[in-house]
């Protein structure tokens, strides 16, 4: 007979009453609307405050239902309150990552202003956005690896996908891309490209300051700006690419019997 | 006695016969007010005063083969749902579990076991109580068999309806295939609120609605066709596991049981379904 796991979050039944009043006292409500709204966002509170206490405990305890529990107790509840967190590391580093993406959002909105004033180059901003994220990750250098373990595994990289393209999402619109073509995804695609690497070089880069990660980061720009470049010139200078490409591509659909747009 | 009053009931009740003969039968005490709230026991109605003292009987009456009993019955696989159940909770240093309705120790021993193994014995104690004290009998001898630590262990008879504990003293309450047998499942669930302190896990491993209908016809099958004659062949019971089959037919389904815990004060309930539903666990907590 085999046993059948099956986990429904049932938090997700509410309807999230669109303003949610924080400042207002909890529990006085009459509305039975609008006090759920409140209690949804009581209990979020609650977990906000046991992950980022966990958090602390990262460096020591690793991305684990260990940091969670030592988390917990510092806010004052009991160790068992981890499992408010069913997956455990996964959610922990989901958090951490949710936060210091909306860090970054913060930081990349100052850098804006500044090239109001000064402009900066898109390459540029986007090196100094990709060097913030690698330093947030600085602290909990000794234990990513652990996070990136987690988040490889299959259950959890649908969120790990998600964190990663809200991260360079959000890079890109601040660095000015604008763009509704085939370029709105290249760009996207190779700055996530170019930040995983960085991640993965930063967490066997001894070098102080991470100055080793910063240069790496840096020609692995350098690079994706090439092939940008080549790919932008060889677009507009011999349209034969492209017609090649389109002309295999209906070759290939006739082979396989697909030939139905006549 | 006891199966015969069953059976006797039965029949009276198809003939729609006055309660007063129904009581005369059981020769029960008949000292309850006419208008007085009515339960159910297995497919049967009783008076709410009865049913405590007719699942007392039942568990006196397994009480020693209730291990043999739980494994015949589930093929071994209950030990794999209480596996489960005890990683979900994951206990952590500084650990005060309540066991309710745990007599018999598989929840409480499963605890200490995993605690040791995580070495984080520190600060952790449980607390068995059970309506029962056959019940907490056998559990007391399986657990000076198994040479397990005492100064972990507190034994306590107690109604799950109304916890001899204080306040805020706990923060795990544990509840494996008990809820079912509780008069006033509000009431219970009250209590847990009660002596949990905040931050602390309501956990409950019950049988509930399978939701597949195939499965759900083998099951019916199973539980009406062979788990009598299985009770009465190994453990000489017919009535008793004839109750507890029907009983799990009356227990709310997966939803419903979810609504009550949330009734009762409880924030975060979720459940999830073992075997198909047919056990499940539900967890909440008091933020």
């Amino acid at each position: 007979m085999s046993i059948i796991f099956r986990f429904k979050p049932v938090i997700a039944r509410y309807t999230r009453s669109s303003a949610i009043n924080v400042y207002k006292v909890r529990y006085s409500s009459t509305e039975s609307n609008q006090s759920q709204g409140e209690n949804e966002q009581y209990e979020s509170d609650i977990k906000y405050k046991i992950l980022s206490e966990s958090l602390k405990f990262v460096p020591e305890k690793g991305w684990s239902k260990e940091a969670i529990s030592a988390g917990a107790e510092v806010v004052g509840y009991p160790g068992i309150t981890h499992g408010l967190f069913p997956r455990a590391g996964a959610d922990l580093v989901n958090f951490f990552q949710t936060e210091s993406n909306k860090k970054l959002v913060e930081q990349m909105k100052v850098y804006q202003k500044e090239s109001e004033l000064v402009p900066v180059p898109p390459v540029e901003f986007v090196e100094k956005a990709i060097q913030q994220k690698l330093l947030m990750i600085v602290p909990y250098k000794r234990r990513w690896p652990q996070a990136i373990a987690i988040m490889s595994l299959p259950p959890n990289v649908p969120t790990a996908l998600a964190s990663l393209l809200t991260l360079v999402d959000d890079i890109c619109y601040y660095a000015g891309d604008r763009a509704v073509d085939f370029n709105w995804y290249a760009r996207r695609i190779g700055i996530a490209g170019v930040y995983k690497a960085s991640e993965l070089y930063l967490i066997q880069d001894s070098s102080p300051g991470q100055l080793k990660t910063f240069e790496f980061l840096h020609r692995r720009l350098l690079e994706a700006v090439q092939i940008h470049d080549l790919i932008c010139k060889k677009d507009s200078s011999s349209p034969g690419t492209k017609d090649s490409i389109v002309s295999a591509f209906v070759t290939a659909r006739n082979i396989l019997g697909l030939n139905w747009n006549r | 006695m006891n199966y015969k009053g069953i059976l006797c009931t039965r029949i009276l009740n198809r003939n729609c016969l006055g309660k007063k003969l129904i009581r005369r039968c059981l020769s029960q005490t008949s000292k309850s007010e006419p208008e007085e709230k009515q339960t159910h026991f297995g497919f049967q109605t009783v008076n709410e005063s009865e049913k405590e003292e007719k699942v007392h009987e039942v568990f006196r009456d397994v009480a020693n083969n209730y291990d043999i009993m739980n494994d015949t019955m589930s093929f071994g696989i209950h030990r794999i749902w209480k596996d489960i159940f005890m990683h979900r909770l994951g206990p952590t240093k500084n650990t005060k579990l309540l066991d309710v309705a745990g007599g018999t120790g598989d929840i409480a021993f499963r605890f200490l076991r995993y605690i040791q193994n995580l070495k984080c014995e520190e600060g952790c104690h449980v607390v068995i109580s059970d309506i029962n004290n056959n019940m907490l009998e056998v559990g007391k001898e399986r657990s000076k068999n198994l040479k397990l630590d005492p100064k972990l262990i507190t034994w306590q008879e107690a109604d799950a309806e109304k916890l001899p504990f204080e306040d805020n003293s706990f923060n795990a309450y544990t509840i494996a295939f008990g809820l079912r047998n509780v008069t006033h499942i509000d009431k219970a669930l009250k209590e847990a609120f009660r002596v949990l302190q905040p931050g602390g896990r309501f956990m409950c491993l019950e049988f509930s609605q399978v939701n597949n209908s195939v499965m759900q016809w083998l099951y019916d099958q199973y539980s009406f066709q062979v788990i009598p004659v299985m009770g009465h062949v190994i453990a000489g019971q017919w009535s008793s596991y004839q109750y507890l089959v029907e009983s799990i037919r009356k227990f709310p389904d997966q939803e419903k049981l979810l609504e009550m815990i949330e009734t009762a004060g409880f924030r975060e309930v979720t459940y999830e379904n073992l075997t198909m539903g047919i056990v499940a666990i539900h967890s909440g907590f008091k933020l």
